[in-house]
């Protein structure tokens, strides 16, 4: 990935916590508010958006008549954010060897 | 084009995040199930000493028996209250939740068992720990089903609550359950380590792939 090809998924600081979030593990809707402290609306457009780009999965199912939404990240996800995180670090290595 | 600061920035926000959603749930499942199966291999070893010694040899090994008993269970409270400052420091709002479900049972229902039974009836009563345990025990795990979002605990709260009306019976009816309240908390502990480990050890997996 170069600095230019950053995709638009982690231009946003909300997205970055989710996607950052998903990388430990599959998280509930509740998990993912009391971590990004998102409203409902913010959080589902950009979970939507993420799903939209092949990022992340979400899973819906009823436990207990209750709706249950599972958000998991993709293969292509773990893969874009791995090169994002070492184009970063890459990044301030050479800033910083200057 | 993305500076200096703000890739620091926004690297900073990746490892915090990372490192508040990462799960507690490794150790607090190694915890629970220490807990639980040196609990039930203590009213074993009791039990098998009890039929087997002679009085003498008995009384010596029951004596051991409740010490190590006592070290175990303030051991599991320490931890506890290690594992908790530590989920406080990392401000990780689930495992926070989770742990003061187990203080609950851990803590408080020994406790009150221990000041009403002396309180109100000058001695211990083993019926009042057993009730206040499974009572302690469904209100916990109803509260990590609606945390946690996962229906086994609702169906341990479910029997937690037939354990305690149980307890209530057998207590109404004078018959006496050998420590059914510690021996069911055990058995809690095991069941509950288990979940926490196998969660914790498809997280592992699913990272490694």
């Amino acid at each position: 990935m170069e600095l230019h090809e950053i995709p638009e998924a982690f231009q946003s600081k909300l997205r970055l916590v989710i996607i950052s979030m998903l990388i430990t593990g599959d998280k509930t809707f509740s998990e993912l508010k009391s971590i990004t402290k998102a409203t409902d609306g913010n959080l589902s457009v950009q979970l939507t958006k993420l799903e939209e780009w092949g990022y992340v999965s979400i899973t819906k199912t009823f436990v207990l008549k209750k709706s249950h939404t599972v958000a998991a990240l993709t293969e292509r996800g773990k893969c874009d954010f791995e090169a994002y995180v070492k184009l970063l670090s890459d990044l301030i290595t050479v800033k910083e060897g200057e | 084009m993305m500076n200096i600061e703000e890739a620091q920035e926004n690297l900073r926000i990746v490892n915090d995040t990372i490192k508040k959603s990462k799960y507690n749930l490794f150790y607090l499942g190694v915890v629970l199930l220490v807990y639980g199966l040196l609990g039930e291999a203590c009213y074993l070893f009791n039990l098998l000493f009890a039929l087997h010694c002679t009085s003498e040899t008995l009384a010596v090994w029951s004596t051991s028996g409740v010490v190590l008993r006592q070290v175990m269970d303030w051991t599991i409270r320490i931890l506890w209250f290690m594992l908790f400052y530590q989920s406080v420091k990392r401000e990780d709002k689930g495992t926070q939740k989770l742990f003061l479900m187990w203080g609950l049972v851990l803590i408080v229902a020994p406790l009150l068992y221990v000041s009403f039974s002396l309180i109100f009836f000058g001695t211990d009563i083993s019926y009042l720990r057993d009730i206040l345990i499974f009572l302690a025990s469904g209100i916990c795990f109803f509260y990590m089903g609606k945390a946690l979002e996962r229906k086994i605990y609702y169906i341990l709260a479910f029997l937690s609550g037939l354990l305690t009306i149980l307890c209530i019976v057998l207590w109404c009816m004078g018959d006496s359950p050998i420590s059914l309240g510690m021996q069911g908390m055990y058995v809690f502990c095991i069941v509950l380590g288990g979940i926490c480990m196998k969660m914790k050890w498809n997280l592992k997996n699913r990272k490694d792939q």
